[in-house]
């Protein structure tokens, strides 16, 4: 819906092109960006992992060789990569209902920053965890 | 005016679409949270073995919280989804379009998860 409250016919493509250009943009909008792309990659993940667990169908022996290959250090980094993208995502979703609430609105710089400190915290802990076993 | 009125009211009517977004998002931080933790944490190696996956699923608080797990997710998958299309300004017969596919993926994938679960737990 336009300002005017014309609709457009069709998908434009401008629009999905100037989306990627992150020129002149504050911390915000790289924000929104960046939540957008973790949005996405979640949601492919989402996909494979319903096919991964789809595995349980074929039974025990099928199950228990797909998860040996799980516990090997490329998945494990797989699962640390998979951790940071669902911090960020989830904790700035957190900072974007912090601010449709109206609280905090003045500090949202400081506060998008200490969510993110926080969530590397929480990554660093999750990758020993992980690693150790 | 608050912010909240801002960004939940689009075009006069309020933005349920996104306050159910934010909402579910809430409830995800905490599913998400125990349903890693329980699979991934607790489990020896990181995953659970396949007795490991079906003890777990018969335990009914489990079965519950895993349930509502995989609908909020499916929810807040698609909500997103839909807001990333719409940004693109589809006309109305296109939205239409876009809210019968999401439903119906977001509606099967958790009927299939269902089925799957219930499979699991009943061998």
């Amino acid at each position: 819906m336009t300002g005017n409250g014309q609709h457009n016919t069709a998908l434009r493509w401008g629009d999905s092109v100037r989306w990627f250009d992150a020129r002149r943009r504050g911390l915000g909008m790289w924000a929104f960006a960046l939540n957008r792309i973790t949005g996405v990659l979640l949601m492919i993940y989402l996909l494979v992992h319903f096919v991964n667990i789809s595995v349980l169908y074929l039974g025990e022996t099928a199950w228990n060789q797909l998860m040996d290959l799980f516990r090997m250090p490329p998945f494990l980094i797989f699962d640390v990569a998979l951790v940071l993208v669902l911090l960020y995502h989830g904790l700035n979703g957190i900072r974007l209902v912090i601010l449709a609430l109206d609280i905090g609105v003045a500090q949202q710089k400081r506060i998008f920053w200490g969510l993110m400190a926080f969530g590397t915290v929480v990554a660093v802990f999750t990758a020993f965890g992980l690693f150790r076993g | 005016m608050a912010t909240i009125t801002r960004v939940t009211r689009w075009g006069g009517y309020p933005a349920w679409a996104w306050i159910l977004q934010a909402a579910s998002g809430v409830l995800l931080v905490v599913l998400l949270s125990l349903h890693i933790i329980a699979q991934h944490f607790v489990a020896p190696g990181g995953v659970l073995d396949y007795g490991g996956v079906v003890a777990h699923l018969r335990n009914p608080v489990i079965f519950v919280l895993e349930t509502a797990f995989a609908g909020s997710v499916l929810f807040h998958v698609f909500a997103g989804v839909r807001a990333i299309l719409l940004d693109l300004a589809p006309s109305k017969a296109q939205e239409r379009s876009i809210n019968v596919i999401l439903t119906t993926l977001g509606v099967g994938l958790f009927v299939y998860g269902l089925v799957l679960t219930l499979v699991v737990v009943t061998r």
